[in-house]
């Protein structure tokens, strides 16, 4: 049997559940395509408007990259979203079927459509062509983030049930609020105690499971004088709620000084603060 | 009509359970039978030139939550007997900006600290603690049975924080409630006001790190501190 024959043969075979389907609104593509335009434009403005409200303001490029990566994501995403939603909502409206008042049963679904290979093709290029980018993105943002930068230093990070505290290797210096110098990458080495806790200095834009036996590296560039905040982001125990705690980035000069404080030693803040080792 | 009454007794049914489980969960945030224990004012104190007002707060730590204090009061009436806690209640209440003076008698057993942190006094006055009437300003890491450590709920004074730890009882692994105490004093500046939680560092529960069963119960080794 040819392939029209078969076609021909489908189509006959479909015809009386057809008679009593969804009828077929020949204007129907074109609206769904007005309703997704429409669903477009107002997901770009929401991503371009939105986060400016919704993130906590940056203290560190890795910030900045984080809303960026979240605008760009939700306007690559605003025309595939708008689609399947312009598609719902129109269906909702056009083919509503008013059973309660006509004591009629719903119709039954429409034949399936096949043999477009345009729209076939159009949905696995654009799918690609998204997914693509998508990881491309991604995957430039996350090497940017790893880059090892001259004057780093070293933060270890310690959770515990439910407690953070930050020691600064070679000075003897433990503290339970997170100090910073300003204009350096912040190395952090993250560790647990005993469960797995989440380290999340929220304003710094990064975050990273803090393991047991386990020490993990997250960085950051301080770029802001002020304080942020410090978090769990794991549900960690009962006082999950109240392991928080708040960060400051302060001037190097200032960082010397209260390393000083702290008690370390004049060579070892040289070694540590100022010298970036 | 059916189908809305249905659909309104489903809604209602779901809305009943979640509040069922909500109220659950709060009731398990145990509320001591002897209420809130008031600092005592003792008068006024100069500390590095300032005038605050002095209180005085005593604190206890018990090997069994079952057991009774000095006084003869029980500790968690239908609590764990195998259990520490802080006695007789755990809902405390300090003036704000104030000098706090807090005795605490220690008489449970302990061990290793899991993080030297918690060893040193952290928030006290001068950075000291005094253990029997000796000023020290730290308890070995494998000597301690509890600490008192005291920070405020998100968003009230976030710089304060005071961690304090208290040496094993002088019965090592044969405390008993009331005997062979350990005097813990220590002074520090409170906070601004608003509500504050203290809990214990040192894992003496059971599982997970020791920071489960006790640990992770309300009313045993956490509390309120009100800062008025």
């Amino acid at each position: 049997m040819s392939y029209e024959e078969k076609r021909d043969e489908i189509a006959e075979e479909v015809k009386p559940i057809v008679a009593h389907t969804m009828p077929f609104h020949k204007k129907a593509p074109a609206k769904v395509v007005y309703i997704t335009i429409v669903f477009t434009i107002i997901g770009v403005l929401l991503a371009l408007f939105l986060p400016t409200h919704m993130f906590p303001f940056s203290m560190s490029p890795e910030m900045h990259d984080a809303v960026l990566t979240f605008v760009v994501f939700t306007i690559a995403a605003a025309p595939v979203a708008a689609l399947v939603y312009a598609i719902a909502a129109y269906s909702l409206i056009a083919w509503r079927k008013k059973g309660a008042n006509n004591n009629e049963e719903p119709p039954e679904d429409g034949a399936p459509s096949h043999g477009s290979g345009l729209i076939t093709s159009l949905w696995i290029g654009t799918s690609v062509v998204l997914v693509l980018f998508l990881l491309v993105w991604g995957m430039a943002e996350l090497s940017a983030e790893t880059a090892q930068q001259s004057n780093a230093i070293q933060v270890n990070v310690t959770g515990q049930q439910w407690m953070w505290t930050f020691s600064y290797p070679g000075t003897g210096v433990t503290t339970h609020n997170l100090i910073l110098p300003e204009g350096r990458q912040i190395d952090f080495n993250v560790t647990s105690m005993d469960v797995t806790h989440g380290f999340w200095p929220v304003e710094m834009g990064v975050q990273i499971d803090a393991n047991p036996n386990v020490i993990d590296h997250i960085a950051a560039t301080t770029n802001r004088l002020g304080s942020f905040d410090v978090r769990c982001s794991q549900i960690c125990g009962l006082y999950h709620a109240y392991m928080q705690t708040k960060g400051t980035v302060v001037t190097n000069a200032q960082f010397a000084t209260w390393l000083a404080s702290q008690g370390a030693s004049s060579s070892s803040i040289q070694s540590y603060a100022l010298s970036g080792k | 009509m059916k189908k809305f009454v249905w659909a309104v007794v489903t809604v209602l049914v779901g809305a009943v359970l979640i509040a069922a489980i909500g109220l659950g969960f709060h009731d398990q945030q145990y509320s001591s039978p002897y209420g809130t224990e008031v600092a005592k004012s003792v008068g006024m104190i100069t500390v590095n030139g300032k005038q605050y007002q002095h209180v005085v707060l005593n604190l206890v730590t018990e090997p069994s939550a079952q057991g009774t204090t000095s006084n003869g009061q029980i500790i968690h009436p239908g609590g764990n007997p195998s259990w520490p806690a802080y006695a007789v209640t755990n809902e405390y209440q300090i003036p704000a900006n104030a000098v706090v003076t807090v005795k605490w008698s220690q008489y449970d057993s302990g061990g290793v600290v899991n993080n030297p942190y918690f060893a040193k006094p952290r928030g006290t006055i001068g950075g000291i603690e005094r253990v029997n009437g000796k000023p020290v300003t730290g308890v070995a890491a494998d000597n301690i049975a509890h600490t008192f450590t005291l920070r405020g709920e998100p968003g009230v004074d976030p710089r304060f924080f005071l961690s304090v730890p208290g040496p094993i009882s002088k019965l090592g692994d044969n405390a008993e409630n009331n005997k062979g105490g350990q005097l813990v004093q220590f002074s520090f500046i409170s906070g601004k006001p608003g509500l504050y939680v203290w809990n214990c560092e040192f894992p003496c529960g059971l599982s997970v790190g020791g920071f489960g069963a006790v640990m992770s119960s309300y009313g045993y080794m956490s509390g309120h501190m009100h800062v008025v």
